[in-house]
């Protein structure tokens, strides 16, 4: 499997989107940073520095982020569906669960490599030009490594909807539109709102600052774990019954 | 030893094409030629061996062993090249030969480039594929086929899109493996000068099904030309259903 994951991650190195993105993300951290230095001035020190690196960290896990990991398992699903290049893992010796699995790993990884990403270059330009402490650079780390785990079935449930519909642009837009439909349900529907993932895109409000009981974690954490096996599971009997 | 035992083979398609009662057998250092026209169900015959699809029924023996739940283990001693060959165009040849090498214990750069020279990319290596002409693109995939050095061979129509040089160049790479490692091929065409100077047997498909199966020098004595086999073959089939 590690020559499967490799692979998958050199597909990703290869596409130039993901670099563009990178840098996306160094302007609106820096474009962050550079507001909140100006209101702090203007403001005459009443309104105080906050920690840019967890201000700017809902925008980039409920939006950048999960794109990048959507158009990530588009290239290595949906695209290689659509031009055959899937072959060329196929007719190696891996099997379809090494094959799927590592497909999985690459996305989320692009996504984790994003995350840590964003977190230096803030957690560095708070250094250099604003004010920071220990506490925020370990609690601010603490979140972007849990809210790893509500990446990963983020992903998962990318895949299946990559394993479901055949062209790489309508996966892409029936994975935008399930995750919106999953994302804003609670609106319409209050009482779902503990039961999609998506509600927990931000999971580190739960382990970080104030306490919940250990049961309602249970919980959570069940969900969570539920919603990956089944996405895991449907994905892999997709990929399964799929001919090329 | 028989490198490949299908029996019964069927996958029939929504639209009623497809392949239906394909039994054969191919033995070691043979380069088994499968003619057929477009259509015939040579590519589906192969796709079902490499594990690209899944019969409907019956059974397919590699190495002596069941190959739906092992294909992914065998496939360490098959190369495959399938209709167009599957190369990343954003990536250089070498790239992509490298990807292809991390799935096999003891491919190096050396062979890497051994191989690419064998189908005279080497000079052309650092260049993405997307921007290979089709031969270059069949060459590629040739030598993708080929890096692991392995046991079996199963090319579908290797020489589209090549030159007369590439298509002679093709045909001797493959006689060499064949002589030299005693390597297994089965190969796809529905050019049937190719497949008369290419193999030693051959097998003829139409509509679906295998409709005669013998060595090359069989088949020449029981007609001038491999195109005259077919044809004979083609049709003695046609008259019996039109009977």
């Amino acid at each position: 499997m590690t020559a499967t994951y490799k692979n998958e991650i050199s597909k990703l190195l290869s596409r130039k989107k993901y670099l563009v993105l990178l840098i996306i993300s160094v302007v609106i951290c820096v474009g962050r940073l550079g507001i909140n230095q100006i209101i702090t001035r203007l403001s005459g020190q009443i309104i105080t520095p906050t920690n840019t690196t967890m201000e700017v960290f809902p925008f980039f896990a409920e939006v950048l982020v999960p794109l990048v990991v959507f158009m990530a398992v588009t290239d290595l699903v949906a695209t290689e569906f659509s031009d055959l290049t899937i072959k060329a893992s196929l007719m190696r010796p891996v099997s379809r669960m090494s094959l799927m699995t590592s497909k999985i790993l690459a996305a989320f990884t692009a996504g984790a490599a994003f995350y840590m990403f964003i977190y230096i270059t803030c957690t560095l330009l708070l250094a250099v030009f604003g004010e920071i402490s220990a506490v925020y650079v370990m609690n601010s780390f603490l979140a972007y490594v849990i809210d790893l785990v509500p990446l990963l079935v983020l992903v998962l449930m990318a895949n299946t909807v990559n394993m479901i519909f055949k062209t790489p642009t309508l996966c892409v837009f029936m994975t935008l539109v399930i995750y919106a439909v999953f994302k804003y349900v609670n609106y319409f529907m209050p009482a779902l709102n503990n039961m999609v993932f998506t509600s927990y895109m931000q999971w580190h409000k739960l382990w970080i600052g104030a306490a919940i009981p250990a049961g309602a974690l249970i919980t959570k954490t069940g969900i969570i774990a539920g919603s990956a096996i089944i996405l895991f599971s449907a994905g892999y009997i997709l990929f399964e019954k799929r001919e090329f | 030893m028989t490198v490949i035992k299908a029996d019964k083979l069927c996958k029939l398609y929504k639209n009623g094409r497809g392949i239906s009662d394909i039994s054969f057998e191919v033995e070691e250092g043979d380069i088994v030629g499968l003619l057929g026209p477009n259509g015939s169900g040579k590519t589906t015959t192969m796709k079902i061996i490499v594990g690209l699809c899944k019969p409907q029924s019956g059974s397919l023996f590699i190495f002596g062993k069941q190959a739906d739940e092992n294909i992914h283990r065998l496939l360490k001693d098959i190369g495959v090249l399938i209709e167009a060959p599957a190369v990343f165009t954003d990536m250089t040849a070498e790239q992509n030969m490298k990807m292809a090498a991390r799935y096999y214990d003891g491919v190096d750069a050396g062979r890497i480039d051994a191989v690419l020279d064998a189908v005279h990319l080497l000079s052309y290596k650092k260049e993405k594929a997307g921007k290979f002409s089709l031969g270059m693109k069949q060459r590629l995939g040739l030598a993708l086929a080929l890096l692991s050095n392995p046991k079996l061979l199963v090319l579908d129509e290797p020489t589209n899109g090549l030159d007369i040089e590439g298509m002679v160049e093709i045909r001797e790479i493959i006689h060499s493996l064949n002589k030299k490692y005693g390597t297994t091929f089965l190969i796809a065409s529905h050019l049937a000068a190719e497949v008369e100077k290419t193999c030693t047997k051959v097998a003829v498909m139409d509509e679906g099904k295998l409709i005669s199966s013998t060595t090359m020098d069989k088949a020449l004595e029981l007609s001038p030309t491999l195109e005259d086999y077919f044809l004979r073959s083609v049709r003695s089939v046609r008259k019996d259903t039109l009977l």
